[in-house]
């Protein structure tokens, strides 16, 4: 609710309470979109997730209110709409996001048709948060090996390989990489071959490839 | 709710929209919103289009555009690059002269790793920069590299070495760090230009041309030799030392630009035509391995791609004041500096914007200086100008904030 | 056509069409991840927002809701305050307290069109004002000394110039 009188110390507590109480039915909607990706039901599990991240977006404004704070330091009497959390609720909130930005990928991913940019930046968000978690690695490699950045996506793969090495998964889409890079390569060479074939023959100049950076 | 109470983000986006004058304003209203000015984000659009005229940051600058870098209230904030590319765009530098010279020289200037070198009379000086010395140069603790019997000519300084050619018939060689000579190089002539890179050093001749020395494990050795009709006013080496420029007086030889490949010292491409008698070629600068410019008698500056044919420019800079230019430097980038031949006249110039220079001022007005002279050399960094006339030394600092700051 | 229900902090349901809701990207990347099932009619809490503002922002994406989408290029967007649409101009004719709310109502739902347009009318509120009539427009305290705010003008005065 828009607060309109000034607040003072008695208050802010009431406003950890509502910022608690978003957490809270946060978690709740993360947890039931969990069981419907375990039901399979895919659509109502990303409803849910959503759901979950609209509880928590700007739930604190710690970037911003670190600045206000720092700087205000002293004058009062002024409004302040944003809240301070506590350090365990700030962790929640990370958990939080987290959990639901890795699980929408995964729910994405048992599309029919997925959206792999999509996947990737939501992978992407994870990564931000954490910059070692092994799943949205994972997914991020899977997402970019479908959208044929296969080095980009080997480096992805190998990245969440560090903690589990011998993950089948894994190793089964960095062999897919492989594969398709060779292909790639074959298909370059083909079409170069092509090209200087017909140079062979007389039919174009020779064009001398720039060789500096 | 109020104004202030709004998340720094959206402060500093409501801000943007904001003019250079409304801002002065708003950092004066309190602690706070003055703190949400030093925001990056905050000088965004108004850095573009400063920041394009800013010589040697334009990448950087782009770099914080996207990146958001936090840095706020230090001296690399995207507000601190805006007042000093305001300063460069309204000529605005602290205009001060370094090191006067009793008698009239023709000093040449490098500049290298936050050090400024010059030549002076038979040595070659070098000095620390930064803002805090005084005058933004370090006169306490100079390095002096001697041996030249007589006027040093050109010099270049490379990742560990100075190498010069003087008047005495020589080129040294020094090392950088501790000022030691490494070689000495006898040669038939006075040097009349020389430019090195780590592995070559090539170097014009009067009266005989220009000779290639290479660097082997015993320093550098005679390569081979090409003569030229006309004295060579001056030599660059690219900076992936495959080929190397040389301008030269353009009396008897009406070709006075040419390139040259290192290795095989043949000529791979002439530059130009139709050069009136004279016509010669003092400056030369390359920008990157296949892009360099030109200037000299001819009253233009000029830019050279090496992928073309060049038998023209690829960009004309005409001035309409028909003035000889003697020196030139550039950012790598778009911005361009040039000395021209009389009263200490300095142009810059934009390459996306050939047809009329970006602005045109005089330096070393200071004082009682005899300002008649050329500017014989220049080094251009983000902050500074340097230039070097006949009797001074003159640097330009643009960082100043001369309303705000005490009386130097 | 397809509907939506947005449901504000203080429990107020909306009925809202998918093509203006669109106009929020949170909203719109949401149901481009459901491939456009309204998810069994289930409503979307929007605890950032409340009954009052929700509204409002609805009534300026229904009139919106046909635009372009804006351009991505943020970079080369130039600076212009005064580029605002009539209805716009009109429509943020409100109160202090209700404009920052929609700032951040628009921030929250990721709506470019309204957060710009709401910006530069703050901006305009800014600017050719002095200091202390700023103060007095946003009722902000002046925490400088009189030699400190004298500092931070000089600090700035290459702004002034030309």
């Amino acid at each position: 609710m828009a607060e309109a009188a000034p607040l003072d110390d008695g208050d802010l507590s009431k406003k950890q309470a509502i910022a608690l109480k978003r957490i809270d039915q946060g978690e709740i909607y993360k947890q039931e979109g969990n069981m419907c990706y375990r039901e399979k039901n895919y659509k109502k599990a990303i409803g849910k997730y959503h759901r979950a991240l609209l509880q928590v977006k700007d739930v604190d404004r710690q970037d911003g209110q670190q600045m206000l704070k720092g700087m205000m330091g002293g004058v009062s009497g002024v409004e302040d709409r944003s809240c301070q959390l506590t350090a365990t609720m700030a962790e929640r909130v990370k958990e939080l996001e987290m959990s639901c930005y890795n699980n929408l990928a995964a729910c994405l991913l048992h599309d029919t048709n997925p959206n792999y940019e999509r996947v990737k930046e939501y992978c992407q968000n994870v990564l931000k948060l954490d910059e070692q978690n092994r799943k949205a690695w994972y997914r991020q490699g899977v997402a970019l090996y479908h959208l044929k950045d296969y080095e980009e996506a080997q480096d992805c793969l190998n990245r969440a390989r560090k903690k589990v090495p011998k993950d089948p998964d894994i190793l089964r889409y960095l062999n897919l990489c492989k594969e398709a890079l060779s292909k790639q390569l074959q298909a370059e060479k083909h079409r170069y071959q092509g090209m200087f074939q017909k140079m062979a023959e007389g039919e174009e100049e020779v064009i001398e490839m720039d060789d500096d950076k | 709710m109020l104004l202030n109470n709004l998340p720094a983000e959206l402060l500093s986006k409501i801000l943007g929209f904001l003019d250079k004058e409304d801002l002065v304003n708003i950092c004066q209203v309190c602690k706070q919103l003055r703190k949400i000015c030093l925001d990056d984000l905050v000088w965004r659009s108004l850095g573009e289009p400063l920041a394009n005229f800013r010589p040697n940051h334009f990448r950087q600058l782009r770099k914080l555009f996207h990146g958001r870098q936090e840095s706020i209230s230090s001296k690399n904030s995207l507000k601190e690059a805006c007042r000093i590319a305001h300063n460069w765009q309204s000529h605005k530098p602290y205009d001060c002269t370094v090191q006067k010279f009793r008698q009239k020289l023709l000093p040449w200037l490098c500049f290298s790793g936050n050090a400024l070198f010059f030549s002076h009379l038979n040595s070659i000086i070098s000095s620390r920069t930064g803002s805090r010395f005084r005058n933004g140069i370090d006169f306490k603790h100079r390095r002096y590299y001697r041996g030249h019997k007589s006027d040093v000519v050109r010099f270049a300084v490379t990742d560990s070495q100075i190498i010069s050619g003087g008047c005495d018939r020589q080129i040294l060689v020094w090392n950088k760090d501790s000022c030691d000579l490494y070689q000495q190089i006898p040669l038939e002539g006075i040097v009349t230009s020389l430019d090195a890179c780590n592995s070559t050093i090539v170097t014009g001749i009067r009266e005989r041309g220009i000779s290639v020395f290479r660097k082997n494990e015993h320093g550098f050795v005679s390569s081979y030799h090409y003569p030229m009709k006309d004295i060579v006013w001056t030599l660059a080496v690219d900076t992936n030392n495959r080929y190397f420029t040389a301008g030269s007086s353009c009396c008897l030889d009406k070709q006075p630009l040419k390139v040259f490949d290192v290795e095989r010292g043949d000529i791979v491409n002439v530059c130009g035509k139709d050069y009136p008698y004279g016509a010669g070629v003092l400056a030369l600068h390359y920008q990157d391995p296949r892009t360099f410019l030109s200037c000299g008698y001819d009253c233009s500056l000029n830019c050279w791609d090496l992928r073309g044919s060049c038998r023209v420019p690829s960009i004309s800079f005409p001035d309409e004041d028909q003035s000889f230019y003697y020196s030139l430097d550039s950012d790598h980038d778009n911005f361009i500096a040039c000395g021209l031949c009389r009263f200490g006249q300095i142009k810059f110039w934009d390459k996306r914007h050939p047809s009329r220079n970006l602005q045109s001022f005089f330096v070393g007005n200071v004082g009682r200086l005899d300002n008649s002279s050329p500017v014989y050399s220049l080094k251009v960094t983000a902050t500074h100008l340097y230039a070097a006339l006949s009797q001074s030394l003159q640097t330009l600092d643009f960082t100043h904030n001369l309303c705000y700051r005490p009386d130097r | 056509m397809p509907n939506i229900k947005l449901q504000s902090s203080d429990g107020e349901v909306f009925d809202v069409d998918v093509d203006v809701a669109k106009q929020s990207i949170t909203i719109k990347t949401m149901l481009e991840d459901l491939g456009m099932d309204e998810d069994d009619d289930e409503a979307i809490p929007l605890p950032n927002v409340n009954s009052a503002i929700l509204g409002k922002v609805l009534e300026w994406c229904q009139f919106h809701k046909d635009d372009p989408p804006p351009p991505e290029d943020e970079e080369n967007r130039e600076k212009r305050t005064d580029d605002l649409c009539g209805f716009d101009i009109d429509f943020l004719k409100v109160d202090q307290g209700t404009l920052f709310e929609l700032i951040l109502a628009a921030n929250y739902l990721d709506i470019k069109g309204l957060l710009d347009a709401s910006c530069k009318t703050v901006a305009n509120m800014i600017k050719g004002k002095t200091p202390e009539e700023i103060r007095k427009t946003f009722n902000i305290k002046n925490d400088f000394t009189p030699a400190e705010e004298e500092q931070v003008r000089k600090e700035n005065s290459w702004c002034e110039e030309k």
